[in-house]
């Protein structure tokens, strides 16, 4: 009769090291490599992507002189020039705050727009948009 | 499974191709084993027998790969045990192997339980399972109340009997007996035997070296060892 090679399979294996005898301490230590990796990079990797994505954006913040709301032509004026990524307004739409690519165009551009427009804006402040959204958070931590 | 050490046309659960072992002493070639073929089948009970200083004890260290022959090849189920890493030899001997030895190498400092339980250590088997185990192979051998006793504190024959459950307690396919009852008297040395028959008419291979050929009347076959030589297989 042939020998059952089918017989100790199990014991064969584990002499061979196909089957393995629980973790080894290196698929151990991998694991918890993987897990504090993988934990880091939940936290890192949202953060760094965010950050390249807006580095190029700057936001400028003006306010008309003699109108207390901004026109709704002039709002999409705005919107249509080269490199306006977005326009917010705030204060009861009494402000705008003006996202752009800064490698594109900048306040000089929109200075003037806004003369070309008849328009007097001042520009109250410029900041880097990912710093604005910084310290929106920071304010509605403050307030809420 | 594509491995060197992985022969998978055997017909035999160990096979003996050609095997000789020399020992050099001081400048003489010493021919423990000079040529020897055989094999083994599952479930066989095989006696080794011939004088001493025939090779017999040799043979049995090369077969429970404790001693690495000078040529030839030892199959164990399918594998070429000297091919393998010395790890995966450990670990043949842990999966495969029990050894029953002459002076039965009890630890005397430990328990009857704990002697059984050591070969358990390295298999990574819980304690609770361990202990279950080593419980349930005393009860065979009939030693289930002299658990926590110490090896000296114990007959001959219930030391060889603490030996033979320490041997088959990982259940390994092969057990193999060094003069198992050359230490003990004609009456106990039978108990033992028929012990041993019992185990192999459950499943168990035995291979059982011995110059007494009372013992071999318990076996299925005899392997005559003379001169390194075996004649009659």
């Amino acid at each position: 009769m042939a020998y059952d090679l089918e017989k100790y399979k199990e014991k064969r294996e584990k002499v061979l090291g196909v089957k393995k005898r629980g973790i080894s301490f290196g698929t151990l230590a991998a694991m918890i490599s993987m897990v504090i990796i993988l934990g880091l990079g939940f936290v890192i990797v949202p953060k760094s992507i965010a950050y390249f994505n807006t580095r190029h954006l700057d936001d400028a913040i003006y306010k008309l002189q003699n109108t207390e709301v901004w026109p709704q032509e002039v709002i999409t004026g705005i919107e249509q020039l080269a490199g306006v990524k977005g326009i917010e307004t705030d204060t009861g739409s009494s402000r705008i705050v003006v996202t752009f690519d800064k490698s594109i165009t900048g306040t000089n551009e929109l200075n003037t727009f806004f003369k070309a427009n008849d328009l007097k804006a001042i520009l109250l402040n410029q900041v880097g948009h990912t710093q604005r959204l910084h310290t929106i958070k920071q304010e509605a931590k403050f307030e809420g | 499974m594509h491995n060197s050490a992985v022969e998978p046309n055997v017909q035999h659960l160990i096979e003996v191709q050609g095997i000789g072992k020399d020992y050099q002493d001081g400048e003489t070639n010493v021919q423990a084993i000079r040529q020897m073929d055989l094999y083994i089948d599952d479930g066989e009970f095989v006696s080794i027998m011939g004088q001493s200083g025939s090779g017999k004890s040799t043979l049995l260290s090369v077969l429970g790969g404790l001693n690495h022959p000078t040529r030839g090849r030892i199959l164990l189920d399918s594998l070429d045990i000297y091919k393998l890493t010395s790890e995966q030899r450990a670990d043949l001997r842990s999966e495969y192997i029990g050894v029953i030895f002459q002076s039965f190498q009890l630890i005397p400092y430990l328990t009857v339980l704990e002697n059984v339980k050591l070969p358990l250590a390295i298999t990574g088997k819980k304690a609770k399972e361990q202990d279950k185990m080593a419980r349930d192979v005393l009860a065979r051998v009939g030693l289930t109340n002299k658990a926590e006793r110490l090896p000296d504190q114990l007959s001959g024959g219930e030391q060889e009997r603490v030996a033979i459950a320490r041997a088959i307690v990982n259940r390994p396919p092969i057990l193999l007996a060094d003069e198992p009852t050359g230490n003990l008297d004609s009456k106990t040395a039978d108990e033992i035997m028929k012990l041993l028959k019992e185990l192999n008419r459950e499943g168990q291979t035995i291979i059982m070296v011995t110059h007494n050929p009372e013992a071999c009347k318990h076996t299925s076959r005899t392997i005559h060892v003379k001169d390194g030589s075996c004649y009659a297989n």
